[in-house]
């Protein structure tokens, strides 16, 4: 007996979950925002979520994402993106948060996704399968995803991505989103991202 | 009423090169400027009185090396 391996398909780990094929979608709020989970206003743009253990659930092994997508002018591209996942501590992101996350404690940080980002229809999920590696969720922490927008330039007809307010009892905001933007050079290291009492919507294949 | 475009571009041309200024799908209006001569305060003082009514919510608006974008939301 021999095997062909596909070097296009990211080998699941050992030591993660078995993949199971099905997708959960993790967010209920219906308000979209402009810079989620890319900001089609600037050349580069950077957008993290951190989902808390207690919605994202049992041990997975993630195989792909999608963001809820509306008002593009379609097709529309973003040309070069990343999408990184990681574990983390923090309920929320600290004052400060920057570029790099150095406060954020993020262990087991793993690039996911590299490549174009294309949404070719509205009001809908927009997802993409991982082709760098998977995630393996433990079932124990909090996630921080990552959203990296290298495409390098800007364009009208930008839409939204949806997100969910995240509020404390009994008053106040939960920082689960911090964003930055800029044109001409990727934002540095240690630049300080803004901060936001929401999440992006997604949804997880694994 | 809608932002009377036309006039709002015909008032910042003085001050720079408008490389879009019109709303999109209702969502936001959306300016940006090359070449703007002045501070955002400038901006503000011109375009505010256009756009306001209609998109009260001025989200974001940035000068960085004389190319200013802003985008006002319902």
């Amino acid at each position: 007996m021999s095997f062909i391996i596909n070097p296009y398909q990211v080998q699941p780990s050992s030591s993660c979950a078995p993949v199971v094929g099905t997708t959960t979608d993790y967010g209920t709020g219906t308000i979209g925002y402009s810079n989620l989970p890319f900001y089609g206003l600037y050349d580069y743009s950077e957008a993290a979520s951190l989902y808390p253990q207690s919605l994202i659930g049992a041990a997975k092994q993630v195989t792909g994402i999608g963001t809820y997508m509306a008002s593009y002018t379609t097709p529309y591209t973003f040309s070069n993106v990343e999408i990184w996942m990681a574990h983390t501590t923090l309920n929320e992101f600290p004052v400060g948060t920057s570029v790099g996350y150095s406060t954020v404690g993020l262990t087991n940080l793993t690039q996911c996704y590299s490549g174009p980002f294309v949404i070719s229809s509205n009001n809908t999920w927009k997802s993409v399968t991982f082709n760098v590696n998977n995630f393996c969720y433990d079932g124990v922490s909090n996630v921080v995803v990552i959203f990296k927008n290298y495409d390098g330039s800007w364009a009208s007809g930008y839409g939204t991505g949806r997100g969910t307010s995240q509020t404390a009892n009994p008053a106040g905001q939960v920082f689960r989103t911090v964003t930055i933007e800029q044109d001409t050079t990727y934002p540095a290291n240690g630049s300080v991202m803004t901060r936001a009492g929401r999440y992006t919507n997604i949804r997880l294949q694994y | 009423m809608a932002v009377d475009t036309q006039a709002l571009r015909t008032a910042l041309e003085p001050h720079g090169t408008v490389v879009f200024c019109d709303d999109h799908q209702g969502l936001y209006y959306l300016i940006v400027m090359e070449n703007w001569d002045s501070d955002e305060a400038t901006f503000d003082a011109i375009a505010d009185p256009y756009v306001l009514p209609d998109y009260p919510n001025q989200d974001i608006i940035t000068l960085v090396d004389g190319v200013l974008k802003t985008q006002y939301n319902p």
